[in-house]
C-alpha cells in the first residue's frame, strides 16, 4: 500500500522477475528469480501470475477472449482441446456466461475485461496472484463485485494473494498482512489489525488519519495527522529517513539532537516494541480510530 | 586473371581517381563525372526548390481550406500526379513543347538537350533564356511527382498542428489568424516534411535519371545508364559513391534545419 | 454457479442481457462497411478488378498475343482488326498492352508480398527488442532507404545474369522496397509495446517471437496493410522506369514501361503505340492509391471525416 510513484507497482514487477533487478534478491520457496533468464523462468510463472491495473489495455484488442484466457496454457503446451474446456470452467468461475468466449474485448464493461483478467492469471493455477491495483479504475459500484470476486476464488482455490493499492479501505477488506511503501522503502509491516488499530510509524498514522468515519461524531473529534509539502523527487531522495522533508513528528515534537538522527541515519525496518515492524527512529503506536 | 588485376587496382586507387573504365581507356570516370554534375545538380535542385515552395503553399491553403472545393481538386491532382510515370509524363511534355512551339513559331522550348554550352560567352540575359529554355520542361516533369506527395504530408501535417491546443490558445488570445499561422503553425508543421524531403532526395534522383533520358540531357542520369548497359563497375561505383555523399548531403542538412524549426532540438 | 446461461452480472444489470444481440457484428464487417463508404475506394476497386480481368482473361479471349506475328501489318494506326494499332515490329498492341498488365501487376503485388513479409518481421523484431538491437536493425533499414531504388534496381538488374524474368525483377525491386514497410512497423510497434496485453503475455511466459507474432504485427495489421497497398503502386512505377530503360522485363516479353520505352520517339508520329500503355499505368496507380487511402480511413477508428 503507498501513494501513487512510491514504487509499489514496480516491486511487484520485480518480484515476478519482469523488470530487472538491480540490487537485492527474490527468492520462491527457497529457489532465487532475479537473475534467471526467460527460458529458466517460463516454468515458475506457471505458480506466478499478474493482474493488471487497466482493464482496457492488458487485454489484447485483436483476441477472443477465449484466446487471451487460453493464451497462457498454450504457452505451456495445452492442447486445444483441453485449453477450450478450461476456459469454459474460468469464465464461469469468474462469474461470466461461457458462452461470450468468442466476443471480443471491447464488447465487455471495465468489471467484466477485469474478470477476464482473472480468468486469465488463473488459468495456470498458480499460487500466488500479484494484483496491481485490479480495482482502481473501476467504478465503486463494481470494486465490490470484483473484490469479492476475487475473496471467494482465495477460499475455493487456496491463492497467496499480493494486492497492490493506494485505496486504505480495499486493503483493510481484503488483506491479512499489511506492508506501507513510502518513495521506495517499507515504512511499516504489520497484521491488518495491528495497522490500522495501532499504527506506529507517522506516515501510517497520516494516511489512517485520512480516512473518514461513518460516524459524525467520531469523525469530527478525531485526531488528525497530517502530511505537509510535496513527494520529494524518487531519483534523488532526501539523505536518512526519506520521510523527514514531510514528517509531522520531525517538524514538530522532536528535538534538534534527535532531529540530527533523522537526517543522519536511515531507520531500518524492526520491531521497537510495538509487536510488529516499523521504520522510524521515533515510532510510538497511537490509536486512531 | 584481368579481374584479379582490376581488384588489386581498386585498392590503390587515388583520390579523386575511380579506376579504369570498361568504356576505353581514354574515358576518365572521374572527369566525365564532374562534367556532367553540374548538369544535373541544376535540375534536381530547381525542381526541389520549386517542388518544396508549391507544395507547402498547396499544403497549407488545403488545410486552410479543409473540404472544400479547391481541396477535393487538389488532392485529386496530387493522386494523379503520384500515379503518372515520371518518363511518360516527359514524353508528353515533349511533344507539347514541339506542339507549342509549332503554334508560337518560336522555339521558345528547346526539348532536347541540355543546352549548357550554348549560350556561353553571350549577354547575361540570352545566358538566362536559354538556360530557362532548356530547363524549363525537365523541371516541371521532376518536380511533379515529389510536390504531389509533400503536398499532401503538408496537408497532414498542418492539419494536425491547426487542431493542437496551442494554436487554439493563439487564437484563443485573439491573434490574428494571419499571424497565428505564419508565427506558431507553419513553422511547427514544417517539420514532419523535412524529414519527408530528405528521404524524398533518392526519389529526386531516381526522376532525374528518367527524365535526362527523355530529354537527352548530358547529365550523370545517362552517364548511369552508360555506365549498366556497358557493364563499367567503376563507373557505376563511382556514381553510387556521388549520389550516397548526395544523399547524405541533404540528411545532413534536414537535420541542421531541424534545430532551426523545432526549438526544443539544440545541438551542443 | 449460474444455472440458466447467465452470469451474475447480467442477472443483476438487465441493460448487458441487451448487449448480446447488437454485438454481433464483428470488427471485419464494421471495417468493410467503413470501407464500402469511400465512394472513391470502391469506384477503384471495381476499376482495379476489371483491369485485373482484361490482363489475366484477356489474353484468352483476344485473337492475338503479344508476340510478332508475320501477317500483322506493322505500324498501322488503330483500326477495326487491331483496335490499337500495331508495332513498327509486327505485334498487335491490344495484345501486348493486356500481357504487359498482366506482367506489371504480378511484379507489383509480388514485391508487395515479399517486402511486407520480410519488412514487417524486421521492423516488428527492431521495434520490440529495442536498445542497440533496434539501432543496430534501423541502421540498415536506413541504408536500404538512402539508395535510390530505380538506380539500385537498375544497376543489379543490368549488370547480373540473373535474367530478365518477371520474378527476377520483382525480387531485386523487393531488395529495396522492404525498408520503408519496416520503419512503418517498427513506429507502430514502438508504440505497442508499451501497452500492458503485452506485458501480461511475458507475464505468462510468451518468448520474443510469440509476442511479436501473436500480438504485435496483428495489432499493427491496419497500417502494415496501407502501406503494403501504396508499396504496389510505387513497385509498379520502379518496374516500369526500369523496362523503360530497357533494364526490365526485356523482349520477347512486354511490359507496360517497355512499350513506352520502344515507343520513346514515337510520340507524335505513331500516339497509338505512346499513350495507352501509360494511360493504363496511371489507371492503375490511381485506383491502387485509392484503395489504399479507402483502407486508411476504414482501419483508423479515429476517422472523422465523412467522405461524401
Amino acid at each position: 500500500m503507498g501513494e501513487s510513484g512510491c514504487g509499489k507497482s514496480t516491486t511487484a514487477r520485480l518480484l515476478l522477475n519482469l523488470i530487472k533487478l538491480t540490487s537485492g534478491e527474490v527468492t520462491y520457496l527457497g529457489q532465487p528469480l532475479h537473475g534467471l533468464s526467460d527460458r529458466r523462468m517460463r516454468p515458475l510463472r506457471k505458480d506466478l501470475q499478474l493482474v493488471f491495473q487497466d482493464p482496457f489495455a492488458s487485454l489484447d484488442p485483436r483476441m477472443t477472449v477465449a484466446d487471451i484466457i487460453a493464451e497462457p496454457m498454450r504457452i505451456h503446451g495445452s492442447g486445444h482441446r483441453d485449453a477450450r474446456r478450461r476456459v469454459s470452467e474460468l469464465l464461469e468461475l469468474v462469474g461470466l456466461n461461457p458462452e461470450h468466449g468468442s466476443r471480443y474485448p471491447h464488447e465487455f464493461s471495465g468489471g467484466q475485461r477485469q474478470r477476464i483478467g482473472v480468468a486469465r492469471a488463473l488459468s495456470l493455477n498458480p499460487r500466488v496472484l500479484v494484483l496491481d491495483e485490479p480495482v482502481s479504475a473501476l467504478d465503486v459500484s463494481i470494486q465490490a463485485g470484483v473484490i469479492n470476486l476475487l475473496e471467494d476464488l482465495q477460499d475455493e482455490l487456496g491463492l497467496s494473494y499480493l494486492f497492490v493499492s493506494h485505496d486504505l479501505s480495499v486493503v483493510k477488506h481484503i488483506a491479512d498482512r499489511v506492508a506501507v511503501m513510502y518513495l521506495g522503502k517499507m515504512v511499516e509491516t504489520a497484521t491488518t489489525d495491528q495497522l490500522f488499530s495501532s499504527p506506529a510509524h507517522p506516515y501510517t498514522q497520516a494516511l489512517i488519519s485520512a480516512i473518514p468515519l461513518p460516524d459524525p461524531v467520531k469523525e469530527r473529534t478525531r485526531e488528525r495527522i497530517t502530511v505537509t509539502g510535496d513527494i520529494p523527487s524518487p531519483a534523488d531522495p532526501p539523505s536518512g529517513c526519506r520521510f523527514r522533508t514531510r514528517c509531522p513528528k520531525f517538524a514538530n515534537e522532536l528535538s534538534d539532537a534527535e532531529r540530527t538522527r533523522c537526517v543522519e541515519e536511515p531507520p531500518d525496518l524492526r520491531d521497537r516494541g510495538t509487536g510488529h515492524r516499523d521504520a522510524c527512529h521515533y515510532s510510538k503506536a497511537i490509536e486512531l480510530i | 586473371m584481368g579481374d584479379r588485376n582490376r581488384r588489386k587496382r581498386r585498392h590503390r586507387t587515388a583520390p579523386g581517381e575511380f579506376g579504369p573504365s570498361t568504356q576505353g581507356p581514354h574515358y576518365d570516370i572521374g572527369t566525365a563525372i564532374a562534367e556532367r554534375l553540374w548538369t544535373t545538380l541544376r535540375l534536381v535542385g530547381a525542381s526541389m526548390v520549386f517542388a518544396l515552395g508549391l507544395a507547402i503553399i498547396t499544403g497549407v491553403i488545403s488545410a486552410l481550406r479543409q473540404y472544400s472545393k479547391l481541396d477535393y481538386t487538389l488532392t485529386f491532382v496530387g493522386f494523379l500526379a503520384l500515379a503518372l510515370p515520371t518518363f511518360w509524363f516527359a514524353g508528353i511534355m515533349q511533344a507539347a513543347g514541339v506542339k507549342f512551339n509549332q503554334l508560337v513559331g518560336d522555339q521558345v522550348f528547346a526539348t532536347i538537350g541540355d543546352g549548357r554550352f550554348r549560350a556561353e560567352g553571350a549577354p547575361l540575359w540570352d545566358q538566362f533564356l536559354n538556360a530557362f529554355a532548356h530547363m524549363a520542361l525537365p523541371t516541371i516533369v521532376l518536380m511533379l511527382i515529389s510536390f504531389a506527395s509533400w503536398s499532401r504530408y503538408q496537408r497532414t501535417s498542418m492539419l494536425e498542428v491547426m487542431n493542437s491546443d496551442y494554436v487554439r490558445l493563439a487564437r484563443a488570445k485573439g491573434l490574428r489568424n494571419h499571424t497565428v499561422i505564419r508565427r506558431h503553425a507553419l513553422r511547427t508543421a514544417l517539420i514532419p516534411l523535412t524529414t519527408v524531403v530528405a528521404i524524398g532526395v533518392a526519389g529526386v534522383i531516381d526522376g532525374a535519371i528518367l527524365t535526362e533520358v527523355v530529354f537527352q540531357w548530358r547529365g550523370l542520369g545517362d552517364f548511369f545508364i552508360t555506365a549498366v548497359d556497358n557493364n563499367d563497375s567503376f563507373a557505376l561505383m563511382g556514381w553510387l559513391l556521388l549520389s550516397g555523399t548526395i544523399v547524405i548531403l541533404a540528411n545532413l542538412v534536414a537535420d541542421l534545419l531541424y534545430a532551426v524549426l523545432d526549438p526544443r532540438i539544440r545541438y551542443e | 454457479m449460474s444455472e440458466n446461461g447467465m452470469s451474475k452480472s447480467a442477472r443483476r444489470d438487465p441493460a448487458k442481457k441487451r448487449k448480446r444481440s447488437s454485438a454481433d457484428q464483428t470488427q471485419l464487417q464494421t471495417i468493410l462497411i467503413r470501407f464500402t463508404r469511400h465512394r472513391p475506394a470502391m469506384i477503384s476497386l471495381v476499376l482495379l478488378a476489371v483491369i485485373a480481368l482484361f490482363a489475366f482473361v484477356g489474353p484468352f479471349l483476344w485473337a492475338w498475343d503479344h508476340t510478332v506475328y508475320k501477317e500483322i501489318p506493322s505500324n498501322q494506326p488503330p483500326s477495326g482488326a487491331h483496335p490499337l494499332g500495331t508495332s513498327a515490329a509486327g505485334h498487335d498492341v491490344l495484345g501486348q498492352l493486356m500481357r504487359g498488365a498482366q506482367q506489371t501487376l504480378k511484379v507489383a503485388f509480388t514485391v508487395s508480398l515479399l517486402s511486407t513479409a520480410v519488412g514487417s518481421v524486421w521492423g516488428a523484431t527492431a521495434g520490440y527488442y529495442g536498445g542497440r538491437v533496434d539501432a543496430f536493425m534501423m541502421r540498415v533499414v536506413d541504408i536500404f532507404l538512402i539508395v535510390p531504388l530505380l538506380v539500385a534496381a537498375a544497376a543489379i538488374a543490368g549488370n547480373s545474369g540473373a535474367g530478365t524474368s518477371w520474378s527476377a525483377i520483382a525480387l531485386i525491386i523487393s531488395i529495396f522496397s522492404w525498408a520503408t514497410i519496416a520503419r512503418v512497423v517498427r513506429g507502430v510497434v514502438l508504440s505497442l509495446r508499451e501497452q500492458e496485453f503485452v506485458e501480461a503475455a511475458r507475464a505468462s511466459g510468451a518468448s520474443a517471437p510469440w509476442i511479436i507474432l501473436r500480438h504485435l504485427l496483428p495489432n499493427a495489421a491496419g497500417p502494415i496493410i496501407v502501406a503494403a497497398t501504396l508499396l504496389v503502386a510505387v513497385a509498379i512505377l520502379a518496374e516500369a522506369g526500369m523496362s523503360f530503360l530497357g533494364l526490365g522485363i526485356q523482349l520477347p516479353d512486354i511490359s507496360l514501361g517497355q512499350m513506352i520505352g520502344s515507343a520513346r520517339t514515337a510520340v507524335s508520329t505513331r500516339p497509338w503505340l505512346f499513350y495507352p500503355p501509360g494511360v493504363l499505368l496511371v489507371l492503375i496507380c490511381l485506383t491502387i492509391n485509392f484503395i489504399g487511402d479507402g483502407l486508411r480511413d476504414a482501419l483508423d477508428p479515429r476517422q472523422t471525416r465523412v467522405r461524401r
